[in-house]
């Protein structure tokens, strides 16, 4: 990822001087995920983030006898993404993963703090940062307290 | 896990009462090698000429906790089976299992429709997001099994004359070493009794 922003970048500049106009009308900006530090560190981070968020009785509930390294793989997937790192996420909406998981306003701001954790101790810049904060933010209205309610029992069973 | 194989140990009471039922009572001792009570095992029999699966079969297995309730199944082929996911949080449950390869999401708040089971053999059920769910689902050419209760014991109510295999199934046995043997019902048998040693950890 770091290579084929360095090298858009070189286009741009190369694109500006022989054109005459500045960077930004000819520029290839690198995607927020490659500003992320792309893979590895976006893997390294949800793992850290998902971790301590397993490990923290008061916001694991949700996670109990779950799958974990697959919710890894999906939240990487769904990153990716989101900001635009060419990936498709191929996984169910966020109201449909965490429909009637009673997800608490406290579970959800204790995830994000971890992820900024994660975030600075990968050194991840500010900007960056908050650009993925801001991504992610819109979710909490399909995460935090989603009630479906059951299906009506089938008269025939 | 090594083999275990069914050791055969034979005990037939027939009581031959002056009935006008010419159906049996069959009662199935399921005991360990050590001779204690063996509970959850499935004891079915196959007659010689499978009967054609009764149509419109249904039966349920549910998601509760985060488990599958019940955790040991039987059914016969041709059966519809349903997942009411109690839970309301979203599974997927899927088998790999030769008799029945299938992924099915089971969404909060939706029903799911019923998947039909229509090869006999022995499927193992789990959920793709809460990998500690597992559960078992034997199907069977024949509408005669029972689960064995605590006492080990499984009832067969009022089986017809005729030559049968009798199997019997227990965790984590695979297909192939699940106990077989021959059990022949006599016309005006009235109660008969077997009992079954297999092997069991």
């Amino acid at each position: 990822m770091k290579a084929a922003s360095k090298h858009a970048a070189l286009v741009a500049a190369a694109a500006g001087a022989l054109c005459g106009l500045h960077g930004r009308a000819w520029a290839t900006s690198p995607s927020l995920y490659a500003r992320l530090g792309g893979e590895p560190v976006v893997t390294a981070v949800v793992s850290e983030t998902i971790d301590a968020t397993v490990a923290d009785p008061r916001l694991n509930q949700s996670y109990r006898n779950t799958d974990i390294p697959r919710i890894k793989r999906l939240v990487v997937e769904q990153i990716c993404d989101l900001a635009g790192g060419g990936c498709h996420y191929g996984g169910d909406s966020m109201r449909e993963v965490h429909a009637n998981h009673h997800i608490t306003q406290r579970e959800f701001f204790g995830l994000v703090e971890n992820l900024r954790r994660a975030l600075r101790r990968h050194h991840v810049n500010l900007r960056a940062r908050n650009e993925l904060l801001a991504l992610l933010a819109p979710m909490a209205p399909d995460v935090i307290n989603v009630v479906t309610p059951p299906p009506p029992k089938d008269p025939a069973s | 896990m090594a083999p275990r194989h069914s050791t055969l140990l034979l005990t037939v009471a027939t009581a031959c009462l002056a009935s006008l039922a010419s159906a049996a009572d069959l009662i199935v001792h399921v005991q360990s090698a050590a001779n204690a009570p063996v509970e959850d095992a499935i004891v079915y029999a196959v007659p010689a000429s499978p009967p054609a699966p009764a149509a419109g079969l249904k039966y349920s297995i549910d998601q509760v906790n985060r488990e599958f309730v019940p955790r040991i199944n039987v059914v016969q082929t041709g059966t519809a089976v349903r997942f009411p996911n109690s839970d309301n949080i979203r599974h997927s449950v899927y088998s790999f299992s030769p008799a029945k390869v299938f992924t099915m999401k089971l969404y909060a708040g939706k029903s799911a429709d019923a998947v039909v089971f229509d090869k006999a053999g022995l499927v193992v059920l789990g959920c793709n997001i809460h990998d500690l769910m597992v559960s078992w689902l034997l199907v069977v050419d024949t509408p005669y099994f029972a689960r064995t209760d605590h006492d080990g014991t499984a009832m067969f109510s009022r089986l017809p004359p005729g030559d049968y295999t009798l199997r019997t199934w227990h965790e984590p046995m695979t297909e192939d070493q699940q106990g077989a043997e021959a059990l022949h019902v006599d016309a005006g048998a009235g109660a008969l009794t077997h009992t079954v040693h297999i092997g069991t950890p």
